[in-house]
């Protein structure tokens, strides 16, 4: 990256980090902050405009402006798959958000854990089940943190180490959420979501993407790399549906998004929200789409993947002045666009430990300002720790990503089948997440984190689904065989 | 669903050359128009079918089968 755009680049992030800050500072002002509901879903009280970017900034993190267009660069035009997948969850979520939303009201639930609690009455479940929360969006947080060195790094060309990106913007984050906690998490999304459609509707200006240049460009491309145009194989085509279904269940049971669900106004805002927010997929990624397309003819075929956009943003700033700020701008909602994530998934995680694990072993009664301070002080510990695994340089972003994922597919059918399957029993929601992470964790143990291109967490989560089906309607059937067998007998 | 499957091309011959619709290759704009489908049948149910009930007034409630 040139010299220039870096130094430009750091001048708008730094002047972003303090307004992220001034604006978590200013919405702690707004109350109190002591019970859990308060500090956790800014009082049930967050508003369409407000809910809609909230939900946006949270669901596109870091890796969908850095790693997708690489992902499109290294795999073609079948990466359009992105704008599918991204539009799953929001379908996903419909199945299930309008009655949870209710539900989350009249009982007052705080964590994911409420709503299965409520549903299921297993304390065994519950466990379970958070157990896989937690797992998975610790590894979701690590990736966050992990990815904002890599952004400062990368994006500065190599003037900001590592270390300094994930400490600097890790501490931002955990002021800001301790002092104004779900608030100012809504609020900075505000700001990192419109900091993302500016620096979209920047990048879609840079591209241009004509017919007329989009034909010259897709015929450049086939002539270099005619696999990247042509119509994918079917092994590519059960992997796209493969993507579909397990991005599509785990992104909308992220703990941060339920709890989104949960701090809604009410149901018309969240109609609202969601009304909008099913075409914003063909806005983010699809453009992050045409980028990474765009690179196969600008950058070299051998270049690297997760260097992109750092390439693309250094050959396009040179160009003009107007094409130099709007690559600033970019790198601006990079950085954004981690916070963004990184930040909700660290309220939802803090939440999840003070409530729902030391609110019912070691402080089991206590009052809620109380699991409130406690969820603080643990929102500076999970932090600690996560900063020094992610300072050791043994793990990698995209394995912990994907892992993540089909982590969250197997606690899928809790919501999705518990909301809309009211014969769904506790025994058999139980036996389907075992069995379920029992085929995942089996196939990875054996080397086949895919069979036949479909990924291990969606056959875990087809034998969770037939689990939770099975043992619902068998017991129901032996026990009806008799009497049907008594009534032809007479 | 339907849309969904549409949006993948499978059932299109693999390897085959793409031809060029408004500068992309057929499948690809076919993929795209299935996910605008989706987002305006989606944003259609949303708007049509989500009943927004009165404020506390439901007594629509999901109780599990221990």
């Amino acid at each position: 990256m040139s010299a220039s755009l870096a130094l430009g680049a750091g001048a708008a992030v730094g002047f972003y980090l303090l307004v992220l800050i001034s604006v978590g500072y200013a919405t702690r002002r707004r109350g109190a902050q002591t019970g859990l509901g308060d500090f956790y879903l800014a009082g049930r009280n967050l508003g369409g405009f407000v809910l809609l970017l909230t939900l946006y900034a949270t669901q596109y993190s870091g890796n969908t402006l850095l790693g997708y267009p690489g992902e499109a660069f290294r795999i073609g035009y079948a990466w359009v798959m992105s704008v599918g997948f991204m539009m799953a969850i929001i379908v996903v979520y419909l199945i299930f958000a309008p009655r949870l939303q209710r539900l989350a009201r009249r009982h007052a639930f705080v964590t994911p854990g409420d709503w299965i609690t409520h549903r299921f009455r297993s304390p065994s479940l519950t466990l379970i089940a958070n157990v896989l929360l937690i797992l998975a969006i610790s590894n979701y947080l690590l990736a966050q943190l992990m990815a904002m060195g890599h952004v400062t790094e990368g994006l500065s060309g190599g003037a900001v180490p590592y270390w300094v990106g994930v400490v600097l913007l890790t501490l931002v984050v955990i002021v800001y959420e301790t002092v104004g906690g779900m608030r100012a998490v809504a609020w900075t999304d505000c700001v990192q979501g419109s900091m993302l459609l500016v620096g979209l509707a920047g990048l879609l200006l840079a591209v241009v993407p004509t017919p007329a240049h989009l034909a010259e460009l897709t015929l450049a491309v086939a002539a270099e790399a005619p696999e990247k145009v042509a119509v994918p194989s079917w092994d590519v085509s059960r992997n796209w549906l493969s993507t579909l279904l397990l991005i599509g269940f785990s992104g909308a049971v992220y703990p941060h998004a339920i709890q989104r669900i949960y701090a809604a106004r009410d149901a018309a805002t969240l109609k609202r929200a969601f009304s909008v927010m099913v075409f914003l997929p063909l806005v983010t990624t699809g453009v992050m789409f045409m980028v990474g397309i765009l690179a196969i003819r600008e950058l070299s075929a051998a270049g690297d993947a997760d260097q992109v956009m750092p390439a693309l943003l250094t050959a396009w700033s040179g160009r003009s002045v107007l094409l130099y700020v709007l690559c600033v701008t970019v790198i601006t909602a990079v950085v954004a666009a981690v916070m963004s994530t990184a930040d909700s998934v660290l309220l939802s995680l803090s939440s999840i430990l003070a409530k729902d694990v030391v609110g019912t072993t070691l402080l089991k009664g206590a009052p809620e300002e109380r699991l409130t301070r406690i969820g603080k002080l643990l929102s500076w510990v999970v932090v600690a720790v996560l900063v020094v695994i992610a300072l050791s340089p043994r793990v990698t972003l995209w394995g912990l990503t994907e892992i993540k994922m089909e982590i969250l597919a197997q606690v899928a059918p809790l919501f999705v089948l518990g909301v809309t399957w009211r014969r769904l029993s506790t025994s058999a929601a139980l036996g389907g997440m075992l069995a379920g992470c029992a085929t995942y964790a089996g196939l990875l143990l054996a080397g086949r984190p895919q069979v036949w291109n479909v990924h291990a967490g969606v056959v875990g989560l087809g034998v969770n689904v037939a689990a939770c089906v099975a043992l619902t309607l068998l017991p129901a059937w032996i026990a009806a065989a008799p009497a049907g067998a008594r009534a032809t007998g007479r | 669903m339907l849309l969904f499957a549409v949006s993948v091309p499978w059932y299109l011959p693999p390897g085959s050359p793409a031809r060029l619709w408004l500068g992309l290759p057929h499948w690809v704009v076919i993929s795209l128009l299935a996910y605008l489908a989706i987002a305006v049948f989606t944003a259609f149910v949303v708007t049509r079918y989500w009943r927004v009930p009165p404020a506390d007034g439901d007594a629509d409630d999901t109780e599990g089968t221990p």
